[in-house]
């Protein structure tokens, strides 16, 4: 899996690490039951602070895509399988909003109104 | 019929039918004989003498267990080898048919002398039975080293480098894994598992014969441990390490000259699995097709990953994101 952190932007580094894991699952090399690096291993590799790892992965947990136990590390739930499945179903309805020139916030603010309800 | 069914078809006949062939009929003789045998038969001498006891049965046992071991190990390896040079392949073939050949021999020749009774503790030590084995195993072996089947060639498509980009500050890694096809895996740890109960039970039963096949089970398990790697891919370069954590290895960024993605089959291009050095440089090499390359001031570095487009498109990225700090320092 490739993470990327970017310290000069404005999304904060927990949750850039969160979304990179999310893309990962998404394009589907981490699957369910992949297993995370360590929260130690992957701070040091990205020069992070330990805590802004565990709380990315503390985040995902809180979403259910994450599994963390103590001596197991941290691995991947049957809901990265879903994920991905509906990842795939993306492209259409982003190339129907294109096609009809409605943008990104637009096609957003649609899909959170449809939670909401 | 396609090639690659007719070379597993010979592949299966060399490497497991006629091991096994060979270690049955050997087994069937030792079997007719065992009436006239004494309960102990003679099975290891020194200087002085035969000192070394078993059944007879024991020696039927490891005629076929050495045969079917082996026959299993090496069909795995060479199931999906490619057109090459191919003589790994060859050999392995070889040694398959050539084990056998020689214990059935060297076997039938200990046993001659202690059928129709007397005791095993004067017989001497059978010279010509070992000379005739090794014969034996080494005409079968040519034989099995001539009709090798040449495994037909892979279309080799190495996938194009993942073209990344990487903002001035981002800090980045990937990490992956390099791990054998499951198959090889399940196949090594399965007969360590065999040789460790054989092993045990000799060891309690005859006694030090049984430490040889303790010793090969532990040798299995810690190549079960060396096939599959941990690798990094960081500002720094590449570190690639075993589960049971030694051999390290390390590719400094600043040593790349550029990462490529090659397909790369291990008998033909490295002579065969795990950490290697060879005339292709130095290589973590466990299965064959997609694998990352990095092209070194001293030799190149080849592991084999399954994300080797994206890792390739990383440490180019990484490169040339050094190259344009240096140069505008």
């Amino acid at each position: 899996m490739l993470l990327t952190v970017d310290p000069s932007s404005p999304t904060p580094l927990f949750q850039q690490v969160a979304d990179g894991v999310r893309a990962e699952v998404i394009r589907g090399t981490l699957q369910a039951g992949s297993r995370l690096p360590s929260a130690k291993e992957l701070a040091a590799a990205l020069h992070l602070n330990l805590h802004t790892v565990l709380k990315a992965y503390q985040l995902l947990r809180d979403e259910g895509l994450l599994d963390l136990r103590r001596g197991r590390g941290a691995v991947l739930t049957a809901q990265a399988a879903m994920l991905g499945d509906l990842a795939a179903a993306v492209p259409q309805l982003v190339a129907r909003a294109k096609a009809a020139g409605i943008g990104a916030p637009a096609l957003s603010a649609l899909i959170k109104e449809e939670y909401s309800k | 019929m396609t090639d690659r069914q007719s070379y597993r078809r010979r592949l299966l006949a060399l490497g497991a039918l006629l091991p096994l062939a060979i270690a049955a009929a050997g087994a069937a003789l030792i079997l007719s004989w065992l009436p006239t045998l004494p309960g102990e038969v003679a099975v290891h001498w020194t200087s002085s003498g035969a000192d070394g006891f078993a059944p007879p049965l024991t020696l039927a046992g490891v005629l076929l267990l050495s045969a079917v071991l082996f026959g299993a190990i090496v069909v795995t390896a060479l199931w999906n080898a490619s057109g090459g040079r191919g003589g790994n392949g060859r050999i392995l073939l070889a040694v398959s048919a050539g084990l056998p050949s020689f214990l059935a021999v060297a076997f039938a020749g200990i046993l001659t002398p202690q059928s129709g009774g007397g005791d095993p503790r004067t017989i001497e030590f059978p010279v010509a039975a070992l000379v005739a084995g090794i014969g034996c195993a080494a005409a079968v072996g040519a034989l099995a080293w001539m009709l090798a089947p040449t495994a037909p060639p892979r279309d080799r498509m190495p996938e194009p480098v993942e073209n990344l980009q990487l903002a001035r500050d981002a800090r980045v890694v990937w990490i992956g894994t390099a791990s054998a096809p499951r198959p090889l895996l399940l196949v090594i740890g399965g007969v360590a598992a065999v040789l460790l109960l054989v092993g045990a039970a000799l060891t309690f039963t005859i006694g030090a014969p049984g430490l040889v096949l303790l010793a090969a089970s532990a040798i299995l398990v810690v190549a079960c441990l060396t096939l599959s790697w941990r690798v990094r891919i960081d500002d720094d370069g590449l570190v690639a390490r075993p589960l049971i954590g030694i051999p390290v290895v390390r590719v400094s960024l600043g040593q790349v000259k550029e990462a490529s993605v090659i397909d790369v089959s291990p008998v033909d291009d490295f002579g065969g699995w795990g950490l290697r050095y060879s005339s292709s440089g130095t290589g973590v090499i466990l299965r064959t097709g997609t694998a990352l390359r990095l092209d070194q001031t001293g030799g190149a570095f080849t592991i084999t990953l399954d994300d080797a487009p994206r890792a390739a498109g990383l440490v180019n990225a990484l490169i040339a994101r050094r190259s344009t700090a240096e140069s505008s320092r």
